[in-house]
């Protein structure tokens, strides 16, 4: 596959522009009548990841200001979009990728597939701005460059966890770092089907439970970017429903997400696959 | 600031639990010293002497040891991505660790010295100035050792290797830890030397956890 | 060995077993000891003499000593269950052993304390870096290697083989260290240093501090089956919380 394969999703009347700086609540939500859209407006700080939690905490109330309306769907997240555009990663004498284009917007989930050393770890990675790309840029247009940490989620093998830690307190840790909502720890617990394991360190748990528990944070911190690497990997069937179910409905309130998985997700996805993209370096 | 507190929340609560290693060094400072006098000989007035150089050795070798899990820890479990993406900027994050472990390594050693004093009979005008060095001092210990940990964060033998890269740069603090026990062990005025050992924290203060998380996020890529 | 049939003391390695005999022993034990100790510090502070040479602190000894034996003792018990976690793989080995641990660094770190204490006013310093001490020092330091092993692996069976051999390597040892010691100590140390154990012990003496090595004895005793019972009920409330979670 050459260079420079068109992988933007850009569909019609789902995209529109976005200016840098702008927040979570699109600006047709705070454009409407009876909502006071210069507060959100003026916030030049943009206190993106805790707009969301100031509206939980119930600090702005207007139920209006929580929707924007995007593309038909109700939602909760500003209008995002995920560019990379060029992107190249070299390991060694070849190239992992090259001239990889992707777009992603809010609304949208996006399965990454491809053998494996084909690289899917490594653009997850790349995206959630751990590592910089050898050539190429990454941008997430509607959101300050300053906020752009607290946009990400990102699930990945070692699942974020300290095993001497009972599951309640890895959440609770996590949601003080990443500035999520403690008191939503129970609910996500229950949510993955593991509420009685709350209080049990995670060493004794297994595999799957553990990668359950580490999977809560996504509702414990509220991020409208999924990055995902393999998250159905050691789940059972149940599992599996509950969060590809999660997935589908960030999705729906117009978060997005990327997901490296070769399993079916429930949501509709576009799909990204990396097989073939193995170049010799020049 | 949330995250800060997150994380001296949480590292404080993995050094009460089992597994963590916690008190480790400690141990390791009261098993140092109390191998000494083989080394040296059962001669009182030569240990008395030797003393607060002892001290500061062990003070310094437990520091050092146990840090190179400070970060490797964090990231076998796949935490320090997390870190990453916090709202709260690295360096915040880094210093928090970084106190954190000083409050289970330094301070509590800072705090057993006078009883290591009263074994290695050091003069007993000298026991508070000693420990008051120490309490001033070790914080620079556990940073400087703070870039050192970020630094070898992915290395096997990271101990090793974080203790050589190190130590040389501990140098100061352990001239002018010293210095202020040997001074109040004379009975002069150790007004200079704390105050230079307090600088040589307060360097390091500005400058390490810049470098740290510096360091980290080169070890990222 | 044949089970069930003949009565043997390996019914008590049984938890359950161990716990019920626990649950009767405990208070008698209590009340046993305390009687003990009412009587030997009876003896200690009014029947025996002061020393002649020593004067009143000749006092202290009736707690240093017997703290002395029971260091030794404790550890040579802690050997005894480390073979038995070895060799039988017996899980009432390791409580036994990680319950002793603690309890031993306790006697040795009251007999360094109460040596020190009377050093003091003998010596005229707090420590001396003599072979006596120095030696307990090095058995209290191999106690809190393996209290620190025990709280250093997580899962209790790993644990329990680790430090057996901990254990094991220590005693194998000891007499070595010992030596080195006392050889290390005549190297260094003038011979007219003053020996806590003193020319001999008065007769009136010794009853006291008979009496008041078995309260320390009863003492242990008591305390060890009281640590015992607490970690096999930690054990136990782990493995249910285990069950429980896994039965959802």
């Amino acid at each position: 596959m050459a260079g420079g394969a068109d992988l933007s999703l850009e569909t019609a009347g789902l995209d529109h522009p976005v200016e840098r700086g702008m927040h979570w609540f699109s600006r047709a939500a705070c454009a409407a009548p009876g909502v006071p859209g210069p507060r959100v407006f003026d916030r030049t700080r943009g206190a993106t990841g805790r707009s969301i939690d100031h509206f939980q905490k119930g600090r702005y109330t207007d139920i209006g200001l929580r929707r924007s309306v995007f593309g038909g769907i109700l939602s909760v997240y500003s209008a995002l979009r995920l560019v990379a555009s060029g992107l190249a990663v070299r390991r060694g004498p070849r190239f992992l990728f090259r001239e990889l284009e992707l777009v992603l917007k809010s609304g949208e989930v996006m399965q990454l597939t491809g053998p494996n050393g084909s690289g899917k770890s490594t653009l997850l990675r790349l995206l959630a701005g751990f590592s910089p790309a050898d050539q190429g840029t990454i941008r997430l247009e509607g959101m300050d460059d300053s906020e752009r940490n607290s946009a990400f989620h990102y699930f990945g093998h070692r699942e974020g966890l300290r095993a001497a830690l009972s599951a309640g307190e890895n959440l609770s840790f996590l949601a003080g770092l990443l500035d999520g909502d403690a008191r939503r720890i129970p609910e996500a617990l229950s949510r993955l089907g593991i509420a009685r394991l709350e209080n049990l360190p995670v060493r004794v748990l297994s595999e799957g439970q553990r990668r359950r528990v580490a999977l809560a944070r996504l509702i414990v911190i509220d991020r409208p970017v999924w990055l995902l690497d393999e998250p159905l990997a050691s789940l059972d069937s149940e599992a599996i429903a509950i969060v590809s179910g999660l997935i589908s409905e960030h999705a729906a309130r117009g978060g997005m997400a990327m997901v490296a998985t070769h399993q079916m997700l429930a949501a509709k996805t576009t799909a990204l696959d990396l097989a073939g993209r193995r170049e010799v370096a020049a | 600031m949330t995250a800060f507190s997150a994380i001296l929340k949480r590292d404080l609560r993995l050094a009460r639990r089992a597994g963590a290693g916690a008190g480790l060094g400690l141990m390791f400072f009261l098993t140092l010293i109390a191998i000494t006098p083989f080394a040296i000989g059962a001669d009182q007035k030569l240990i008395a002497r030797l003393a607060p150089a002892l001290l500061w050795l062990a003070a310094l070798l437990a520091t050092l040891l146990g840090l190179d899990r400070l970060f490797q820890a964090d990231d076998e479990d796949g935490v320090l991505d997390q870190f990453l993406l916090s709202d709260g900027s690295l360096t915040l994050l880094v210093l928090a660790k970084a106190i954190a472990h000083w409050l289970v390594t330094g301070l509590p050693l800072s705090l057993a010295a006078p009883m290591l004093g009263v074994m290695l009979a050091i003069e007993p005008q000298a026991m508070l100035p000693l420990m008051l060095s120490l309490l001033i001092g070790t914080p620079a210990l556990t940073l400087i050792g703070l870039v050192g940990a970020a630094l070898t964060i992915s290395l096997n033998r990271g101990g090793l290797l974080l203790s050589i890269l190190v130590v040389p740069t501990a140098i100061p603090t352990l001239i002018f830890g010293v210095a202020v026990a040997k001074a109040a062990a004379a009975g002069q005025d150790f007004t200079m030397p704390l105050m230079v050992l307090g600088g040589t924290t307060l360097f390091a203060l500005a400058i390490s956890p810049f470098a740290a998380a510096f360091a980290l996020r080169q070890a990222r890529q | 060995m044949t089970d069930a049939a003949t009565p043997s003391l390996w019914r008590f390695a049984n938890p359950a077993v161990f716990n019920r005999l626990a649950d009767r022993l405990i208070v008698p034990l209590a009340i046993l000891t305390a009687l003990m100790f009412g009587w030997g510090l009876y003896g200690a502070f009014f029947v025996s003499p002061a020393d002649y040479q020593q004067g009143e602190t000749i006092r202290i000894m009736f707690i240093h000593v017997p703290s002395a034996w029971m260091s030794m003792f404790v550890y040579a018990g802690m050997s005894l269950s480390a073979l038995g976690t070895l060799i039988f793989r017996h899980p009432m080995a390791d409580v036994a052993q990680k319950a002793a641990a603690p309890l031993g660094a306790g006697f040795t770190l009251l007999c360094l304390v109460t040596g020190s204490l009377w050093g003091k006013p003998m010596w005229g310093t707090w420590w001396e870096w003599d072979a006596r001490m120095t030696s307990v020092l090095v058995l209290f330091l191999i106690y809190i290697g393996v209290i620190a092993l025990w709280q250093s692996i997580e899962e209790p069976n790993r644990a329990g083989r680790a430090v057996a051999i901990l254990t094991l390597v220590g005693a194998v040892n000891l007499p070595i260290i010992k030596f080195s010691v006392d050889w290390w100590s005549t190297l260094h140390q003038p011979a007219s240093v003053f020996r806590l154990d003193g020319p001999t012990i008065h007769g009136s003496m010794l009853g006291p501090l008979m009496i008041m090595g078995i309260a320390f004895l009863l003492l242990y005793i008591t305390l060890l089956l009281l640590v015992m019972r607490a970690e096999i009920m930690n054990r136990r409330a782990e493995r249910l919380e285990l069950l429980a979670a896994e039965a959802e």
